[in-house]
C-alpha cells in the first residue's frame, strides 16, 4: 500500500522538481487547442473588419460569375455544335448513277478517308421520291417531270469527331474525287460562320479568365495588405508576446480560403439562379432543338470552386510572407 | 522555454552585458547578474540609467552588442526564431507604455498571451477573472482598455504578463501609475509568482516596492551595476 502511494507521488514530485520537463509538458499543443484557437483569431479577424471582408466577397463572387457565365455559353455552344454534327452529311453530286456492282468499292474507297459513319446511295428514282414527299399536297407540279430532272447522289455522313472545319474541306475535296463527281454540298458558310463564333467564344472565356484571375489576385493581395495594415500594432504586440508563425499567418490565410470558396460558390448559386431563369424563356423546342441549354456539370463546378479557393489562398500567402516577415 | 531550463537553481543570468544605441550612447556596460528560481529581483537607477534596455535585452526585444543573457541554461542568442517564440510565451513582460490594444476588452487584452499559447476558452476565461481579482479589477472584464485609467491599464498590462504563469515576469516601472493599495497587489501578485517557482525582475524607481521584505536590489548608473542590497 505505501510502496504504492509512494510510487504514484515519485512522479508527480519529479515533475514539480524538474522545470524542463514541466515546461516541456506545456509547450506540448494538442491539435483541438490548435484548431480552437485560429478559428477563434480567424472569428475575430473576419468580424473586425468584415465591410472589407464582405466588399473583397463580392467581387471573388462577381468575378467567378463573368468568367462562368462565358463558360456556360462556350460550352453550350460546343454542344449545340455537337448537335448540329450529328444532323451533319455532305452530298456528292454524280453526273451518271453508279452501277449497283461498283457501289461496295466506291464505298470502301469513301471508308478510306476514315471516320466515315454512313455512305448510302442515292439513286434518281429516290431522290425524285424524297422531294416529291417533301412537297407533299403541292408533288403535283411534278406530274410533267420524270426523276431525270434530279441527280443521282451518294450521303456521307460524317463520324460525330470529325467537326472541324478544316477536316471538312478535306472530306469534301476527296469526295470530289470520286468517279463522276459533279459537286460536293455540305453548308460551307453557315459552318465557317458557327467556326467562327466558337472561336471567338474561346477566346472571350480565355480572355476573362485570364482578366478575373488578375483581378482576384489583386483584389485579394489589397485586402489581406489592408487587413495586415490595420492590424500592425496587434501584430507587433503578438510577436512580443511569442506567437508562432502559425497563430499569426493562419488566420490570413483562412481569411483568403473562406473568400476564395465561399465567394466561388456564391458566383455559380447565382449564375445557376440565372440560368434556370433564362432556361425557362429561351429553351426548348422553339429552336429548332439546338438549344437545348444545359448548366455546368458538378465536377466543373467543383474545379471552378477549388481553383478560385487555390488562387485566393495562394495570394494570400504570397502576401503574408512579404508583409509578416517574423 | 520549456526546452531551454534545466533543473538549475540559476534562472537568468546576464554575462558582461553591453548595448550602445546609436551613434555612441552606452545605454548598458558590463552588467553581470544573476536571478535565481522563485526569486524577486528589483533593478533601481534613475531615469536613463539603463534599466528598460537591461530588461529588453534579458528578454531579447534588443540585441547585446556585448556580453550573453542565460536563460535556464541556454543562451538566448543563439537560439532560432521557434524557440525564440516559444522562450517569449514562458518569459511574462509587463511594459512601461503597457502594450495594450486599446480598442479591446480587458478579457481579450489579458487573454491574447494564453491564445498565442493555445490554452483552452474555458481555462483562460478562469485565469483571466482570477488575474483580475487578485488586482481589483474583476468589474472591469469586458470594458475596453481605452475606457481604463492609466493605474487600471497597468494592472491590465501586469495581469497579461502573468497570464501564463511564466517562468520569468520582466516588470518596467510595474507601479509607475499606482496607488499605494494597487501596488501592493502587484506586489501580493510577484510574490505568489516568486512562491510558486517563477522569477520576477522589476526595473522600478518606487521605494516602496523593493524595500519591502528584504529583496536583492541591483543599482544602476549610467548603464553600470553601482550596487547591490539584500542577499541572495
Amino acid at each position: 500500500m505505501n510502496s504504492r502511494t509512494g510510487s504514484s507521488r515519485a512522479p508527480k514530485r519529479k515533475l514539480a522538481k524538474n522545470p524542463a520537463r514541466r515546461m516541456k509538458k506545456k509547450d506540448q499543443v494538442g491539435f483541438s487547442s490548435f484548431l480552437a484557437g485560429i478559428l477563434r483569431q480567424t472569428g475575430r479577424n473576419l468580424a473586425r473588419t468584415w465591410t472589407t471582408q464582405l466588399m473583397t466577397l463580392l467581387t471573388v463572387m462577381l468575378s467567378v460569375l463573368i468568367f462562368a457565365f462565358f463558360l456556360l455559353i462556350h460550352l453550350n455552344t460546343i454542344a449545340a455544335g455537337a448537335r448540329l454534327g450529328e444532323e451533319l452529311r455532305l452530298t456528292v453530286y454524280l453526273a451518271e448513277e453508279i452501277n449497283p456492282a461498283l457501289q461496295p468499292r466506291i464505298e470502301e474507297r469513301i471508308r478510306q478517308f476514315g471516320a466515315i459513319a454512313s455512305v448510302r446511295f442515292v439513286s434518281r428514282q429516290q431522290s425524285f421520291e424524297r422531294f416529291a414527299s417533301r412537297l407533299g399536297e403541292e408533288r403535283d407540279i411534278l406530274d410533267d417531270l420524270g426523276p431525270d430532272v434530279l441527280p443521282p447522289a451518294i450521303e456521307v455522313i460524317p463520324q460525330p469527331g470529325l467537326l472541324g472545319l478544316g477536316d471538312l474541306e478535306q472530306l469534301a475535296a476527296y469526295l470530289t474525287t470520286l468517279p463522276d463527281a459533279v459537286r460536293v454540298q455540305y453548308g460551307r458558310e453557315w459552318l465557317q460562320r458557327f467556326n467562327n463564333f466558337n472561336h471567338l467564344l474561346r477566346v472571350v472565356v480565355l480572355v476573362s479568365a485570364t482578366l478575373l484571375t488578375l483581378n482576384l489576385i489583386f483584389v485579394i493581395s489589397h485586402t489581406i495588405r489592408l487587413t495586415v495594415a490595420a492590424r500592425r500594432e496587434e501584430l507587433e504586440i503578438m510577436r512580443l508576446l511569442g506567437a508562432d508563425q502559425s497563430f499569426i499567418r493562419t488566420p490570413f490565410l483562412a481569411e483568403g480560403l473562406i473568400q476564395g470558396g465561399l465567394g466561388s460558390a456564391l458566383g455559380l448559386g447565382a449564375l445557376m439562379i440565372l440560368f434556370h431563369w433564362a432556361a425557362s424563356q429561351f429553351g426548348g423546342p422553339g429552336m429548332l432543338g439546338l438549344l437545348t441549354l444545359e448548366f455546368l456539370s458538378w465536377p466543373l463546378l467543383l474545379l471552378i470552386i477549388g481553383a478560385g479557393t487555390f488562387l485566393c489562398t495562394a495570394s494570400s500567402l504570397v502576401v503574408i510572407n512579404k508583409s509578416l516577415r517574423i | 522555454m520549456a526546452n531551454l531550463a534545466p533543473p538549475t537553481a540559476t534562472m537568468v543570468e546576464c554575462i558582461k552585458l553591453g548595448k550602445i544605441y546609436p551613434p555612441d550612447v552606452e545605454a548598458v556596460q558590463e552588467v553581470s547578474l544573476a536571478a535565481a528560481r522563485g526569486e524577486i529581483l528589483f533593478i533601481t537607477g534613475n531615469s536613463g540609467a539603463g534599466k528598460s534596455t537591461l530588461l529588453k535585452l534579458i528578454c531579447r526585444q534588443e540585441i547585446p552588442d556585448a556580453g550573453m543573457v542565460i536563460i535556464g541554461g541556454r543562451d538566448i542568442a543563439r537560439i532560432g526564431a521557434a524557440q525564440l517564440q516559444r522562450l517569449r510565451r514562458r518569459i511574462g513582460v509587463a511594459y512601461q507604455d503597457f502594450r495594450l490594444l486599446p480598442q479591446l476588452s480587458v478579457l481579450r487584452n489579458v487573454a491574447l498571451a494564453m491564445e498565442i499559447d493555445y490554452r483552452p476558452e474555458r481555462k483562460i476565461r478562469r485565469r483571466v477573472e482570477e488575474l483580475l481579482a487578485k488586482l481589483d479589477l474583476a468589474d472591469k472584464l469586458e470594458r475596453p482598455v481605452s475606457e481604463l485609467s492609466r493605474g487600471e491599464q497597468q494592472r491590465v498590462a501586469i495581469a497579461r504578463a502573468a497570464a501564463n504563469s511564466p517562468a520569468l515576469l520582466l516588470a518596467d516601472e510595474p507601479t509607475g501609475n499606482l496607488d499605494e493599495e494597487s501596488a501592493a497587489l502587484v506586489l501580493a501578485l510577484f510574490g505568489e509568482l516568486a512562491t510558486a517557482g517563477g522569477t520576477v525582475i522589476a526595473a522600478t524607481h518606487d521605494e516602496r516596492l523593493y524595500r519591502a521584505d528584504g529583496h536583492r536590489v541591483l543599482h544602476l548608473e549610467r548603464g553600470r551595476l553601482a550596487a547591490t542590497e539584500g542577499a541572495r
